[in-house]
């Protein structure tokens, strides 16, 4: 409806407005590696190593010839095994409470150096059910699910809630050129509301990731919302909650790459204003970020 | 050994007071003049009218009451004098109080003034009603702050918006003030046009800095308009009809002519044309309603020559209509969405002129800013009809109280005191849902401001004026009292009769933040008060200023350069877009953000001859430094443009027309340039998701420049019943330059055609305006001729066989 309202209101000056190209010429930026991990508990270690490129590029290129070390501070180590497209393959599963160092070499650049720790899993209870929770506009049903979440009071917890349920995709092999087919959690979108909500008001809308910065209990109330069914989710009662305990640098990608992407949607009224992506990587760009995962589904 | 230290410097105080008040005051025979200056025919007051003393050449101009004081040494002649009316001579041999009533000059051609009267001060500039009718703009309709967007130093927020930036300040820092009474919300049209009826406005005060020690309360500007009395020799009325609005103007005298009254009012026509297509439109689900209205009125009573009270009431909504059709949607069931947002004001004034020395106002005055958005729908599921409303709002209501005096201590001081308090009720976010199992959301914040200051004028022999004042301001909110005291310097040398220098600094404090948050439909002005996690915004500001008269007048210049340092700036947090769940403003606010600004400004005027006008020039640099935005490193300001040309032409044409051209040549805006590029990851599933931006500093690249041709004709006539009408023909960016609004980077592969395009990474901008004409047409009617038209038809038919 919004959208409705707001392109009649708007029609009358985009009448007269128009889009020119810039004549400008792009700058010419020095290439750097980019280091890109998200690390999950008692999965296999997948590390991709490419470069940054310039915008005349088409893509940017994977650095295929670099050597990719993974220190845990439990003593293990591996150097990773490149596959394609720029990913490397460890033999070690990563491992909660575990902080692992991640070393790329690579000839001509500088040591490339990023760490994270695994958090351990929040065991979430007491899911309780809203069908009717409130009315969207033109009075559209707004279900709810609230359930609690353990606080650690004695540290900073950073966790990541989705609303899943189990599926698969699809995915086209150029080699054996076939459709392949594999297991995936196909999310639906869910949504928070601060309100009075001291917790949330910490954290920008409409993501799902909050702290524990401003929790002052040993457990957590959580709420979420759902607009309506989709024809993924013709009803809830096959999916999941799923809590991810997310490390700091996840929260902080994530919440950086939300304000990237609405700097980037263009609209009438608003400021041209640009973000940059969250790194934790020496000598580079990119994430290197961990979180581990705990799904309950909402049958139980 | 204390004590002989103080003998000294007591001595020396009193040295310095006996030098300050009698120096150039050594006449016995010295008398005070006071009184008002007015027009002749409508007892409009006459702003800025110059009385000079015949003899030296020395002199003072009437403030925006049309009052002045001033002690001259008897025997003395004064030379009253104002653009376009006759000069007046007045022989002063005792203490008096005048009211001095001009003539309009038969020489029509200074209607076409451009450049605005000025005091010798600096920072100052004063427009007229007819300097503002001149400009041309978006809707063919004049607009006071499309007016002040011209001046040097001032910027518009994007372009054609009503919000401006002075001297690289916030939008939220100017003070709007009509008739000395703050009004909160100026914009009408989401920003195309001000609130302000140009038909309501006898002239517009506009500091950039240098305030008086009686305004404050916003760091960045003061726009202080008066408003029109009403004339109070006789009925008449305008009527107008453009392309934003239709209005409509009265006024007349009342009680013999010892009261005036004058009522203006404005209304969109655009709000029945949307509502009207929407309707039309079968396959449309809905009805779409946009439009604004404003209502001004005013009521003068004069009592006596010393005494006059007026009532001022102001009501003002831009307002936003959404339903879904009823014939449509099943019985019983409803959805309507809606948003309204603007001002009224209530005020009630007393002058009263004590005696020739003391002159004081008295203001008593209600203002209410509401911008609410609602949604009420009632939506049958499967028998059952559910009710459900939702309402948002934010709301600012200000009652104060201000007294205002001014008193002639000596020849060469004049003091000006006063104090004023106003209750602030701020609630920025009352959110109410009447399905929600939350409670409803309503922070209320009750506020006290109270200020008093003394502003002194003193005239240090013949050249030199010094102005030493201070504003005390004390703000109570949320359990924190803010005290603090803002001192302010003035320092003038008039060289010569031609030329004079400034020096001045000010500091101002700032008791309110204004953040722009989105809402259900539009973004809104929400306004927080100053609370312990958010200071008060204050700014020290440091100017100096050269103004020159060249060949006999008609060649004047302005030449300014200043620096100004805020601090404790607040805004929203990146991210952040609306203000839901407002409890605990902090958390949602980046504050103690700092501000430097700092930059030269030239204009030079032709105040005579057929072609008049002026050409400005300024250069500013403007930073802002948030711990939590750009890493903490000072970046530009947002919409700061380092150079700026206007020039404005004025030319009268033959057969009554007249025409004006404003042409203006800026540096665009920053950006934040993509450096390059690299692969993101997909958090949900940890694979590969897409190519990502590489963002340089924030706002370190710059936006083509941005220049534009305004042109804007009056042909002025008069009608078969003998009114006089004017219309008025504008072309806003004449030549269609594409101007950026803002730039993004596409590499869109659009089928064209039927073909696919490969289109590489491109930096597009985005241009709003194109080529716009306009046309508006107004008519006057005065009440006074219909008799005298009944009379002569009345006469024709009597005598009816005479024309056979």
């Amino acid at each position: 409806m919004n959208k409705l309202v707001f392109a009649l209101f708007s029609a009358c000056i985009l009448l007269s407005s128009c889009h020119a190209l810039v004549e400008d010429e792009f700058p010419d930026f020095a290439k750097m590696p980019v280091l890109n991990a998200f690390l999950q508990a008692d999965s296999i270690i997948q590390v991709q190593v490419c470069f940054t490129a310039n915008l005349n590029d088409s893509t940017p290129a994977y650095a295929s010839n670099a050597q990719v070390i993974i220190e845990g501070s439990n003593a293990d180590s591996d150097t990773l095994q490149y596959t394609k497209k720029g990913w490397f393959i460890s033999k070690l599963k990563a491992q909660v409470g575990v902080t692992y160092t991640c070393k790329v070499n690579i000839g001509g650049y500088k040591q490339v150096l990023a760490k994270t720790t695994i958090p351990d899993n929040s065991i979430i209870f007491d899911i309780e059910f809203t069908k009717v929770a409130a009315l969207g506009n033109q009075g559209s049903i707004i279900s709810s699910y609230e359930f609690t979440l353990p606080n650690y009071k004695t540290k900073t917890c950073y966790w990541h809630v989705r609303f899943v349920k189990p599926g698969y995709d699809y995915s086209y092999d150029s080699k054996t050129k076939e459709v392949v087919e594999y297991p995936t959690w196909t999310e639906k979108s869910i949504y928070m509301i601060p309100g009075k909500d001291s917790v949330l008001l910490t954290e920008p809308e409409p993501l799902t990731i909050f702290s524990n910065k401003k929790m002052d209990n040993d457990i957590y109330r959580v709420k979420f919302f759902i607009d309506s069914y989709s024809s993924v989710f013709q009803s809830y009662s096959d999916s999941y909650i799923e809590v991810r305990s997310v490390d700091e640098s996840y929260y902080k990608y994530q919440k950086q790459l939300f304000l990237y992407y609405t700097a980037t949607y263009h609209e009438l009224g608003s400021s041209p204003q640009a973000y940059p992506l969250f790194t934790n990587v020496t000598n580079g760009l990119g994430i290197f970020t961990s979180f581990s995962t705990y799904r309950k589904s909402v049958k139980d | 050994m204390y004590i002989q230290t103080k003998r000294p410097l007591n001595l020396t105080l009193l040295g310095v007071f006996y030098f300050l008040c009698f120096t150039g005051s050594a006449s016995a025979s010295s008398v005070h003049v006071s009184g008002f200056v007015r027009d002749g025919l409508t007892n409009e007051v006459l702003i800025g009218a110059n009385i000079m003393e015949t003899n030296n050449h020395t002199g003072t101009v009437t403030d925006n009451h049309g009052y002045f004081s001033i002690k001259v040494s008897t025997p003395c002649v004064l030379k009253v004098s104002y653009i376009g009316y006759a000069n007046q001579l007045i022989t002063v041999t005792s203490d008096s109080m005048v009211i001095i009533r001009l003539n309009s000059s038969v020489n029509k051609l200074s209607e076409l003034t451009v450049t605005g009267q000025r005091e010798n001060k600096s920072d100052i500039v004063r427009l007229t009603a007819k300097e503002l009718m001149a400009v041309p703009t978006i809707g063919g309709k004049p607009d006071i702050m499309k007016a002040l967007q011209l001046l040097p130093g001032v910027q518009s927020q994007s372009e054609g918006m009503s919000l401006m930036m002075v001297r690289g300040g916030d939008p939220g820092q100017n003070q709007y003030l009509l008739d000395n009474v703050p009004l909160i919300y100026v914009n009408h049209l989401g920003g195309f046009l001000s609130v302000f009826n140009p038909d309501m406005i006898n002239s517009v005060d506009f500091y950039k800095g240098n305030f008086p020690a009686q305004h404050g309360g916003k760091l960045s500007s003061i726009v202080d308009i008066t408003q029109r009395e009403g004339d109070i020799s006789k009925h008449q009325g305008s009527f107008s009809l453009g392309l934003t609005d239709a209005a409509f103007t009265f006024e007349g005298p009342l009680a013999n002519k010892k009261m005036s009254y004058i009522i203006t009012a404005r209304k969109t026509l655009v709000d029945l044309f949307l509502a009207g297509m929407s309707l039309a439109v079968e396959e449309n689900d809905y009805i779409i309603s946009y439009g604004f209205y404003d209502i001004n009125a005013k009521l003068n009573w004069k009592p006596d020559d010393k005494n006059s009270f007026s009532l001022n009431l102001y009501q003002g909504d831009d307002f936003l209509n959404f339903w879904s059709k009823p014939w449509k949607m099943n019985e019983e069931e409803l959805n309507h969405t809606t948003q309204k947002w603007g001002n009224w004001l209530a005020s009630a004034r007393w002058n009263r002129l004590f005696g020739s020395r003391l002159y004081a106002e008295n203001i008593v005055s209600y203002c209410r800013y509401q911008n609410m958005s609602a949604q009420q729908y009632k939506y049958d599921e499967e028998g059952v009809l559910t009710d459900a409303a939702f309402e948002n709002r934010s709301s600012v209501s200000d009652f104060s109280m201000r007294s205002a005096w001014k008193y002639s201590l000596f020849k060469n001081w004049e003091l000006n005191f006063g104090a004023q308090s106003s209750f602030l009720g701020y609630e920025p976010n009352y959110i109410y849902n009447s399905t929600a199992t939350t409670p409803t959301v309503r922070d209320k914040y009750n506020s006290i401001e109270a200020a008093f200051y003394v502003d002194n004028k003193i005239q240090i022999g013949k050249g030199l004026q010094f102005q030493p004042s201070f504003r005390y301001v004390l703000f109570a909110n949320d359990g924190t009292v803010f005290p603090g005291i803002e001192p302010r310097i003035n320092l003038t040398w008039q060289a010569t009769p031609l030329h004079s220098f400034n020096l001045n600094y000010m500091q101002v404090s700032q008791t309110s933040h204004l953040v722009f948050a989105r809402d259900l439909i539009l973004k809104k002005e929400i306004w927080l008060p100053a609370t312990r996690f958010i200071p008060p915004q204050r700014s020290n500001q440091v100017s100096v200023t050269w103004n020159g008269s060249f060949a006999k007048g008609t060649y004047t210049t302005e030449t300014n350069l200043y620096y100004k340092k805020m601090k404790h700036l607040a805004a929203l947090k990146e991210g952040y877009e609306n203000m839901y769940g407002i409890t605990g403003i902090e958390n949602k606010l980046e504050t103690d953000g700092t501000g430097v600004a700092y930059g030269a400004e030239f204009t030079i005027n032709k105040n005579t001859g057929k072609w008049k006008g002026s050409l400005s020039y300024s250069w500013q640099h403007a930073t802002r430094q948030f711990a939590k935005i750009n890493d903490g490193k000072a970046y530009e300001f947002d919409y700061n443009r380092p150079h700026s040309l206007i020039l404005n032409i004025n030319r009268e044409l033959k057969n009554a027309w007249t025409m004006n051209v404003v042409w203006q040549l800026q540096s665009g805006i920053p950006y934040t340039p993509a450096l390059g590029k690299q692969y993101l990851l997909n958090a949900e599933n940890g694979q590969q998701n897409e190519i990502g931006f590489i963002f340089g500093q924030k706002n370190s690249g710059r936006m083509t420049p941005y220049h534009r041709l305004d042109l804007g004709f009056n042909h002025t006539i008069t009608t078969k019943r003998g009114n006089k009408a004017v219309w008025t023909y504008s072309i806003y960016n004449a030549y269609a330059h594409v101007n950026p609004y803002s730039y993004y980077y596409d590499d869109d592969k659009l089928s064209r055609n039927g073909s696919r395009l490969d289109r590489p990474l491109q930096l597009y901008k985005l241009s709003l305006f194109g080529f716009i004409p306009s046309i508006s047409y107004k008519v006057y009617f005065d009440y006074s001729k219909k008799p005298e038209k009944e009379k002569i038809k009345k006469e024709k038919k009597k005598y009816n066989w005479l024309y056979y």
